[in-house]
């Protein structure tokens, strides 16, 4: 499995991929580690890092719990799911929406489409 | 007088109704603007407290001694409303924007009471006793105080350093300090017409009892550097 999560590119912005980056194969990860390890790849601030992992838990991509330690409370974040279901979820979320939106034209396209794949 | 007149109100079927109207609408208005606090308030508020005692100013019949007694011109709506919108508005506020309003916020934010030792020694340094700590569980970085109670997000621990933590609690502090002396109560009555402009005083402004707050910080710390980069991190954090 790469990596890399550049082919998300229309999903999720720049910054939410290097997150996820960093996040998928560590785990468990505080802000200021995932901070750590993208700062040396790109300028950045602490606040947008902090920032962009809340989105991603909004968006249920990521989950956190609170943690006390040291320098008080922290959130530990942690993938919701690997980066194949995560890719999956994206394809069942494309899908809903397309069906939502054309109903019965987005299902015979997709009849037609796994016809002829066949 | 007054109470017949409050008990023919609620036993009216349209009264009644434009009283769970405008609530259900305050409800809404407070569930569904949750990006948009200031629309949020502003028309909870308006649901909640101004339709239905307006509705009861408008209401009420001008028979009741008092009314009388306090001003002939009682039949003139806006009077009417003076007369009965401000005494209920105030003691509804003083209830729900002070004994009701924290405990929301508290619930809004799944505020967990915390024991900190750090948190304890700053209160005792500032001469407070009976003050609790709260941790909101939000990236957000927030901070306020209530009554005695001082809270502050998981957000602004994640964002700031020790010492500026301990700028920003002390900072709250001060405002918990403020808040005991009598003067400060008096002055913080205006504030209680509201139940909202309780929540709006979460917002950072800049008025004077935020200064006299900074200054406390500062005083406590013996430098302004902590909070003045813990105030420039503030405001460097964006949506």
């Amino acid at each position: 499995m790469k990596n890399t999560v550049g082919e998300f590119d229309s999903i999720l912005s720049p910054l939410e991929q290097d997150v996820l980056t960093v996040i998928w194969p560590d785990k468990k990860l505080r802000v200021r580690q995932i901070y750590d390890k993208l700062k040396s790849k790109r300028k950045l601030a602490l606040s947008s890092v902090a920032v962009i992992l809340d989105r991603l838990h909004e968006r249920s991509v990521v989950g956190r719990k609170m943690e006390t330690g040291r320098g008080g409370v922290r959130y530990i974040y942690y993938p919701k799911s690997d980066k194949r279901n995560f890719e999956k979820s994206v394809v069942e979320d494309a899908v809903n929406k397309l069906i939502k939106h054309f109903g019965s034209t987005a299902v015979s396209y997709f009849n037609e489409r796994f016809a002829r794949r066949r | 007088m007054l109470l017949e007149a409050v008990s023919s109100f609620f036993g009216n079927p349209l009264h009644l109704t434009v009283l769970i109207v405008s609530w259900t609408l305050a409800l809404i208005s407070f569930l569904h603007w949750r990006e948009h606090p200031e629309a949020r308030y502003l028309y909870a508020h308006l649901f909640f407290l101004f339709v239905p005692l307006l509705d009861f100013a408008v209401a009420v019949p001008c028979q009741i001694p008092f009314v009388q007694g306090l001003l002939t011109f009682c039949s003139v709506v806006v009077t009417r409303t003076i007369i009965f919108l401000i005494p209920v508005a105030l003691l509804l506020a003083v209830v729900l924007g002070y004994h009701v309003a924290p405990a929301v916020y508290r619930r809004m934010y799944s505020a967990k009471q915390v024991r900190d030792a750090r948190f304890e020694k700053l209160a005792r340094k500032a001469g407070l006793s009976g003050t609790r700590f709260w941790v909101l569980d939000t990236a957000k970085p927030i901070a306020f105080s209530i009554r005695k109670d001082v809270l502050m997000s998981v957000g602004m621990f994640e964002l700031l350093r020790r010492k500026e933590q301990d700028a920003v609690l002390l900072h709250e502090l001060g405002h918990v300090r403020q808040k005991s002396s009598l003067a400060k109560f008096s002055l913080s009555l205006a504030r209680w017409f509201s139940p909202v402009a309780h929540f709006a005083s979460v917002d950072t402004r800049i008025s004077a009892e935020e200064r006299a707050a900074d200054r406390f910080a500062i005083r406590m710390q013996g430098t302004a550097r902590h909070l003045k980069t813990a105030k420039h991190k503030l405001s460097q954090y964006s949506e």
